[in-house]
């Protein structure tokens, strides 16, 4: 149906037109709505909890009426859009070295720059940085750093590392404890919000809708030919479920009408 | 005249023992290859050697589970890598290459396993590689807990320590000997104090301790029995004494960032020769990891958590938690009365370089003066390092306060 509206629209016009499937449009809205939050978070109350994509606890943020950024995301859209070398130099000049990772450098150079992020609109300061340590030791000392710049608390979930491919009850155990202890009362403290439970769980319902349909999506690769590829599986499909719209009807609503589309 | 003597006799005695303990020292420090822990274990088939990597494994498990502890840095300058660099991209640091290259040569006889304790991307990467390679060996990836409340990342690090003496049992087919642990416990709380003992006096006297004497002291307590190396620490300490050494105008300095490859000897050495006193360092910070002893009188595992909770010392590897490291950074500089602090990381290290730029931040805003630099554990050539730190040592004296 997509490839029609595509092959159409080349014969109609003289300039070819980029014709959008619904999903892409959905996506569209979605990042303009939540950079829309961004900008008027602080104007409007809204605390902004800056955290990692991997493991990220975004059904969490939402549920304690928080709005989440993501710096790797900031960091790659950066990249895409050409403007790293400036804020990378940056870092460097405030000793950042040549040897490490440059999604790192690249934040805190943004950062120091003023923080305008890479759409054009300043990113609102953190009120909570949300250290999801998920495997990749240079989250914890990306925090490290954001710690020293930003006035406001941090708080860590250790995700433990499943050496023998298996979740055991301790690891479980672990980040149950560092959730319940710690992790939440943190968001509550920031937000002023008490987390709803009941909330939490529509979230994470949402989450599962969301996350079947992508699954679907991605297990269509299977076919000969494949109606998918890696291209928009890498810039489009996984876009709202690993940052901001875990847990939203909006991702739901996205996954649904990608499978429509597949 | 016969005063005179003595005195002599006393000298020549000291520098005779002197000689002794760093010759000592040396031929462990050179047995990167491990030949005297594989003779060792030939001798008796059933004895049983663990190694671990940087930077702290609680050694005290191991001996319960009648495993001896190795503390293992990879090759340092005296290993030529050949296959260790096929498991590892450019921009990866050079210890992981040198710890595979030797395991898959001169270690395979010497050690049942490795120990690989959670500091890093690339420790973790070879806690992998390791277990794919020596199927038939140990591997365990000790996860040490980046959360320090005791109903939280405590109970998750007691059921580790469980876990490692578990599988540490298993590979040696003993059972975990209580007593053997408690009084290993003890063991390695007097060697922390003769390991402390020395820090101190290094702080008061740089002079008597020269930091390549230091360190050697440090690696021999890689292979050794706990008592076996304070032994040596304290009669190393009474030595010193007598010799007499003079003080000469060096600056007062404090490194660090080289808490896991480890820097050559002779990069130690060129530091000192250019006129520093390293009066703190961080390289063999394992060792030094736990800064107060465990509780002797309870329960020895619960001691063993307590302590890495609310005793370990602050680190690149360990989440800072409430307590800026860069203010602790700071808070030790002066403690030691360091006049300057070399940052000091192995190339591509991450934990040791991306705590440089807000550790200058706090020593610019002491006023302690510093300078950075990177290594690598094969480096040979020192001449623009001598440059570098002794410009450091002189701008010190010259504008410094002192
Ligand atoms: S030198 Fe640094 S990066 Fe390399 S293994 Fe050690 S801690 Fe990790």
């Amino acid at each position: 149906m997509a490839d029609e509206k595509r092959a159409g629209s080349a014969k109609t016009s003289t300039t070819p037109l980029v014709q959008k499937d619904e999903s892409m449009e959905i996506q569209k809205r979605m990042l303009a709505e939540h950079a829309e939050k961004l900008w008027r978070a602080k104007e409007e109350g809204k605390k902004v909890v800056y955290t990692f994509v991997p493991g990220n606890l975004t059904e969490l943020i939402l549920a304690a009426g928080a709005l989440p950024v993501y710096p790797e995301i900031n960091a790659l859209q950066s990249g895409m859009r050409n403007l790293s070398a400036d804020y990378i130099q940056e870092a460097e000049r405030i000793g950042h070295s040549e040897d490490v990772c440059t999604y790192v450098k690249c934040d805190v150079g943004m950062m120091l720059k003023g923080n305008v992020g890479p759409t054009g609109v300043k990113l609102p300061e953190p009120d909570l940085l949300l250290l999801s340590y998920t495997g990749c030791f240079v989250f914890m000392k990306w925090f490290e750093n954001l710690k020293q710049y930003y006035n406001c608390p941090c708080v860590m979930l250790h995700v433990p590392y499943q050496a023998d491919g298996a979740i055991t009850d301790s690891m479980r155990q672990y980040v149950v404890d560092q959730i319940s202890e710690q992790v939440i009362p943190a968001l509550e403290k920031v937000t002023g919000n008490k987390i709803d439970m009941g909330e939490l769980r529509r979230r994470m319902e949402l989450s599962r809708q969301a996350e079947d349909d992508l699954v679907w999506a991605l297990q269509s690769a299977k076919r000969k030919p494949s109606p998918i590829d890696a291209y928009f599986v890498g810039v489009y499909y996984i876009g709202p479920m690993f940052s901001a719209f875990r847990g939203t009807e909006d991702a739901a609503e996205y996954y649904r009408a990608l499978r429509r589309e597949i | 005249m016969s005063n005179s003597t003595a005195t002599q006799g006393a000298s020549a005695a000291a520098q005779k023992a002197h000689a002794e303990i760093i010759e000592q020292c040396q031929r462990i420090y050179y047995d990167v290859r491990l030949e005297a822990l594989a003779q060792w274990k030939k001798e008796d088939p059933s004895r049983t050697a663990v190694g671990f990597l940087p930077v702290y494994a609680p050694r005290e498990i191991f001996v319960g589970a009648g495993v001896r502890p190795v503390a293992v840095f990879g090759g340092g300058d005296q290993v030529n890598v050949i296959c260790g660099d096929s498991f590892y991209q450019s921009y990866i640091c050079h210890l992981p290459r040198s710890v595979v290259e030797l395991g898959l040569t001169s270690w395979k006889s010497a050690l049942d396993g490795l120990v690989c304790p959670a500091i890093c991307d690339v420790i973790r990467n070879v806690s992998g590689v390791w277990q794919v390679l020596f199927k038939d060996k140990l591997t365990y990836f000790l996860d040490l807990p980046q959360n320090f409340d005791s109903a939280v990342g405590g109970k998750f690090y007691r059921r580790q320590l469980e876990e490692l003496a578990e599988r540490l049992c298993q590979m040696s087919r003993t059972k975990f000997d209580q007593d053997r642990f408690a009084e290993a416990l003890r063991s390695y709380n007097r060697n922390r104090r003769a390991v402390r003992a020395l820090c101190n006096l290094r702080v008061d006297k740089p002079h008597w301790v020269p930091a390549w004497e230091f360190y050697l002291l440090m690696r021999a307590g890689d292979q050794m029995d706990a008592d076996g190396h304070s032994e040596i620490l304290l009669k190393y300490m009474d030595v010193v004494s007598e010799l007499d050494r003079a003080e000469q105008d060096n600056a007062r300095i404090m490194i660090v960032g080289g808490f896991c490859e480890q820097p050559p000897l002779n990069l130690i050495r060129t530091i000192e020769r250019s006129g520093c006193y390293l009066v703190d360092d961080d390289f063999t910070l394992g060792a030094r990891f736990l800064e107060a002893d465990a509780a002797e009188d309870g329960d020895p595992l619960q001691a063993l958590v307590d302590v890495y909770l609310r005793h370990s010392t602050y680190s690149s590897v360990k989440y800072e938690g409430d307590v800026p490291k860069s203010k602790q950074l700071v808070e030790t500089a002066r403690d030691r009365r360091a006049d300057g602090v070399l940052l000091m990381s192995p190339s591509f290290c991450d934990p040791s370089l991306l705590d440089r730029p807000h550790f200058q931040r706090a020593l610019e805003d002491a006023g302690i003066p510093y300078s950075t630099l990177q290594y690598a554990e094969n480096l040979g050539q020192f001449g623009p390092i001598r440059e570098q730190t002794g410009t450091f040592a002189e701008a010190i004296k010259l504008w410094g306060e002192g």
